[in-house]
Parts: C-alpha cells; sequence; structure tokens
C-alpha cells in the first residue's frame, strides 16, 4: 500500500489518500483542486479516480469539517455527488479503513476515534439526477434532451437541474432587474413584443475574456 | 435607480401602469403594486435562487437576511 501526503495545513491537518486495493486491483484517486482552506475548521477539495473505462470519473467535492467539543476534535466528513448510489456505498468502507488508519497517524493509538456515524453523504436522489446531467454538459455533450436550456454545451455551464435556468442566464437575469424597476417609475407601459423583450442591449462577458 | 425612487411621488405611485402586447392591454394595475411584484419579489425570488446555485458550487453565499453560514459558522446547517 502505498500513500502520498496531498494537503497539509500548518493546524496539523494533513490528508492522506491511500492506493485502495478492491478486489486484488490496486487503483489510485487524487485530489483534483483545493477550493477552500480554513484553519482549523474546515477543508474542502474535489477528488477523482484516476481510471474507470480509461478516464478518470467525475470529480466529488469532499468537505472535512473539524467540530471542537468538549475537548475533542469530531470530524464530519461528507463527498458528493454520485452518479448512482452503487457508486456512493461503495465509498463507505475505503473511507472507514482510512479513517481508522487516521488514528496510528495522529497519536500512535494511543487516540480513539469514535466509529459510528463518521460518514454522513448526501442521499437525496434527486442530486444524482443533477449530477448526471451537470457531468453531460461539462463533457460538452449538448445533444441530451433533458438539458434543453443549455442548448450550447458550453464548457463550465452549471445548471442544478436540466428545468432550471443556468447560472450565467439567472445571473444576467437578476442583473438586469433593476432596469425593469426603474422603467415602472418612469413609464406607463411595458410592451412584451417589442424587440429584446425590452430588455437593455448588455453583453454577457467572461472572466477569461475580459 | 435611487434618484428615480427619490424622484417617485406619491401621485405617480398610485396611477395605472400597463403590460401591453403591440395594442393589446395585458395587464392593468396601480404602479406601487407593479413595483413590488414585478421588481421586487422578482428580484427576492431570483436572488435566493442564485443563492442555491454559489452553494452547489461551494462559492460562498453573501449575506441576504442576516449572516450566510459562510460568515457566521453558527448558522451552518453542519452539525452531529
Amino acid at each position: 500500500m502505498t500513500s502520498a501526503p496531498v494537503v497539509s495545513g500548518a493546524a496539523a491537518c494533513t490528508v492522506i489518500l491511500n492506493r485502495v486495493t478492491i478486489n486484488q486491483h490496486s487503483i489510485s484517486g487524487r485530489v483534483v483542486s483545493i477550493l477552500r482552506v480554513v484553519e482549523p475548521e474546515r477543508l474542502v477539495f474535489t477528488f477523482h479516480w484516476d481510471n474507470r473505462g480509461g478516464l478518470p470519473t467525475p470529480e466529488t467535492t469532499i468537505t472535512v469539517i473539524f467540530e471542537e467539543r468538549d475537548g475533542k476534535t469530531t470530524m464530519h466528513f461528507h463527498q458528493a455527488f454520485f452518479e448512482t448510489i452503487e457508486d456512493r456505498d461503495g465509498h463507505n468502507g475505503g473511507w472507514n479503513s482510512s479513517f481508522d488508519r487516521l488514528v496510528d497517524h495522529l497519536d500512535g493509538g494511543a487516540l480513539s476515534l469514535q466509529t459510528n456515524q463518521r460518514l454522513k453523504i448526501v442521499s437525496t436522489k434527486g442530486f444524482y439526477e443533477y449530477r448526471a446531467a451537470f457531468t453531460r454538459l461539462r463533457s460538452g455533450d449538448g445533444s441530451d434532451p433533458s438539458c434543453t436550456r443549455a442548448s450550447s454545451g458550453l464548457a463550465g455551464v452549471f445548471n442544478p437541474h436540466p428545468k432550471s435556468m443556468p447560472l450565467g442566464e439567472l445571473a444576467m437575469h437578476i442583473a438586469t432587474l433593476p432596469d425593469l424597476g426603474k422603467r415602472i417609475l418612469t413609464e406607463d407601459t411595458f410592451d412584451v413584443t417589442a424587440p429584446n423583450g425590452g430588455r437593455p442591449d448588455l453583453v454577457f462577458e467572461s472572466q477569461e475574456k475580459l | 435607480m435611487r434618484a428615480t425612487i427619490a424622484a417617485s411621488t406619491e401621485e405617480s405611485l398610485h396611477q395605472g401602469w400597463s403590460l401591453t402586447a403591440g395594442d393589446r392591454i395585458l395587464y392593468t394595475e396601480t404602479r406601487y403594486l407593479v413595483y413590488r411584484q414585478f421588481f421586487f419579489n422578482h428580484f427576492v425570488h431570483h436572488r435566493a435562487q442564485l443563492g442555491v446555485y454559489l452553494r452547489l458550487n461551494d462559492i460562498p453565499v453573501p449575506m441576504t437576511y442576516g449572516p450566510s453560514a459562510d460568515e457566521s459558522p453558527s448558522m451552518s446547517a453542519v452539525s452531529p
């Protein structure tokens, strides 16, 4: 079994990702990006397995929260989103065995971990559907008929559900609403058949383009 | 926007305001009610929606009604 420290913080917070052996096949995974580090209480990062059918698995977001309680530390562990329930449940054993080894890592086994409810995983079925739709969008495949709102199929387009407004469109809608408020105060009518819905001519630029 | 609100009069807010489709009138209400429903309610609705989008992407959510869980850990629903 090989292991490598991947994330470390000054507040004695180290995440070790192990090479895991499942049915005699060794598999590996890695931290893709670190989203947030709030010392000493919170760590958020994305993770994928390196190889499933020749490709890395979709990224999942892992949130670890350390909470002080009566002089001890309680660790809350959360991972989302999985595409299937089987995939989610398949992670239980792996993480639990990692947490068992965390005791050895921390203090040569002198500390003890409470083993109940260590793993808290999102189980709402809807999330799997969101995640699957989101993954299809990110892969640039705009042909999925369930993703009608995001017909551009642009990488990075986010909508939490195929029926939802994509993020950029929603942000634009909110940004232009005060203009509608102003027009209600200064004009007597609003013609819905006006070009561009009567909205001001604004252009949305991505951060990269700016 | 602030200047426009400041320039509004009590009288103008009670005047009728209409949604039209060309020559056809679809809806008429007092200006203050239209302002509240079409702008305020609408704006609050979508701003809350945007907060959920931010949370799902692990982007810190700004304060709206009091501090969000990012600004005050005690507001966080993540608990044992």
